[in-house]
């Protein structure tokens, strides 16, 4: 249970400091998302409430401290935990393989789905090919990300994800 | 009973998914404010996110100014402690020169305004990236309002979309839902600056019979409702007259550096417009 305090704290350092380097750069629409990450290693641990509600909260953080759609990344995270939990009946997210697949498509979708609730709501916003590049780019990179994450977690936390994995089943 | 704890589980899904989107429904327009639920929300994260920032400025001094001498500091141990100490002194000197020159420019700007001012600092920044907002470290008890106009030393800065007790949110003239009202200062033309997300702002509706060249000075004509006439706003740096098109592109580039925003005034001024509800009731 420590671990999933620690990661909601984490998360949520994390979206507060991200604002001071994802902004007013070159690669402001580039976003290595941790938290996507922090869900799906969630998942391994914890039910479907616990890690909902975790992703949740990160996002209504977003929501509440950005200029966005309201609900839009409550939403998103949502449906990041969905595409994950979807994701871990095809591969096996203990697995490194299954961690940058499950973890990449899971941001690549919420971009996607980020998209499509803008153009619903009607934001004048304008898409450019950069956007379309960084959301595939940023997908990719947190997906490769995500096994060192992982690792580290595992690590720091003394856990051997396949022996936990088979005592549960 | 497993049963049960699913149905349990799939109520508490729905209520989750149907909260969200409730969320999302309630976006008329982007023209929403911090609730109740929010403020609470902000008062309680914005004084770690001021932690963590300032912590971070100081790691970033600490690292710089100790960390890189560690190599030099073996050569001479006590003659580095000296350096190290006047370095860091100096340093501190610098950088209280650096605020005062900020702070100096902001009181000359002070003075060309007739409204009173309020300084603040950033405390965030949005944490999306595509949207560009900052947390300022001043709100309602402070007298701020929503849609007062925020501005620098250099100009226009934003205007305030979101206030709670102790912060307010700032939605700065480069976002996309952003619209200032401008003038071409030379040719007098009234035109609409819009956000792009990124460095670079466009006006919108310049007709064809447009005069406007590269080089030309953009400010507030005060028709808005939310900016004083007269407010420096940015530079056209390119006009493009395209074939087929109804209108000039034409773009801006803001005078504010809004990667390097520290220290803002807030202008007291309640706003005039209708559609944006000054008081939360």
């Amino acid at each position: 249970m420590i671990l999933y305090f620690i990661l909601w704290i984490l998360g949520f350092i994390f979206t507060l400091m991200k604002g001071k380097w994802v902004n007013f750069t070159v690669l402001s629409y580039f976003d290595l998302d941790l938290i996507a990450i922090f869900i799906a290693y969630f998942v391994l641990f914890y039910g479907q409430i616990a890690v909902g509600a975790f992703a949740f909260g990160q996002g209504l953080l977003i929501d509440v401290m950005s200029y966005g759609l309201y609900g839009c990344f409550t939403l998103l995270y949502l449906g990041v935990f969905w595409v994950v939990y979807l994701g871990c009946k095809l591969f096996d997210i203990r697995e490194v393989k299954g961690q940058i697949i499950v973890i990449s498509m899971a941001v690549f979708l919420k971009k996607l789905i980020f998209y499509f609730l803008l153009i619903i709501f009607s934001i004048k916003v304008e898409f450019s090919l950069s956007f379309a590049l960084m959301s595939v780019i940023s997908a990719i990179v947190t997906g490769f990300f995500a096994p060192f994450i992982f690792y580290l977690l595992n690590f720091l936390m003394g856990v051997n994800v396949k022996e936990l994995a088979a005592f549960s089943k | 009973m497993k049963g049960a704890i699913r149905f349990s589980i799939l109520w508490i899904w729905i209520l989750l998914i149907s909260f969200a989107l409730f969320m999302l429904s309630s976006n008329p327009g982007l023209k929403r404010t911090w609730n109740s639920a929010d403020k609470f929300i902000v008062e309680l994260c914005a004084p770690f996110e001021k932690f963590i920032k300032k912590t971070v400025d100081f790691t970033e001094n600490f690292w710089l100014n100790y960390f890189y001498l560690v190599d030099v500091r073996q050569n001479n141990i006590e003659l580095r402690k000296e350096i190290d100490r006047l370095r860091m002194e100096n340093d501190q000197y610098v950088h209280l020169l650096g605020t005062f020159e900020r702070l100096q420019e902001l009181i000359k700007f002070d003075y060309t305004i007739n409204w009173p001012v309020l300084a603040a600092s950033v405390i965030g920044r949005d944490p999306t990236g595509w949207f560009k907002s900052v947390i300022i470290d001043k709100g309602e008890d402070s007298g701020l309002k929503l849609n007062m106009p925020v501005v620098n030393a250099r100009g226009v800065v934003g205007r305030i979309v979101s206030v709670s007790s102790n912060y307010a949110k700032v939605l700065l003239i480069i976002d996309q839902n952003s619209g200032v009202d401008c003038i071409v200062r030379r040719s007098r033309e009234g035109v609409i600056l819009k956000g792009m997300s990124n460095e670079i702002c466009k006006l919108d509706y310049v007709v064809k019979s447009s005069s406007i060249v590269s080089g030309d000075f953009v400010v507030t004509s005060g028709l808005g409702g939310v900016f004083p006439k007269g407010l420096p706003v940015g530079e056209v740096s390119f006009v493009k007259d395209m074939p087929g098109e109804l209108f000039k592109y034409v773009e801006v580039k803001p005078v504010v550096d809004f990667s390097r925003l520290e220290e803002i005034l807030v202008i007291l001024k309640e706003t005039e417009l209708l559609d944006h509800p000054t008081k939360k009731n």
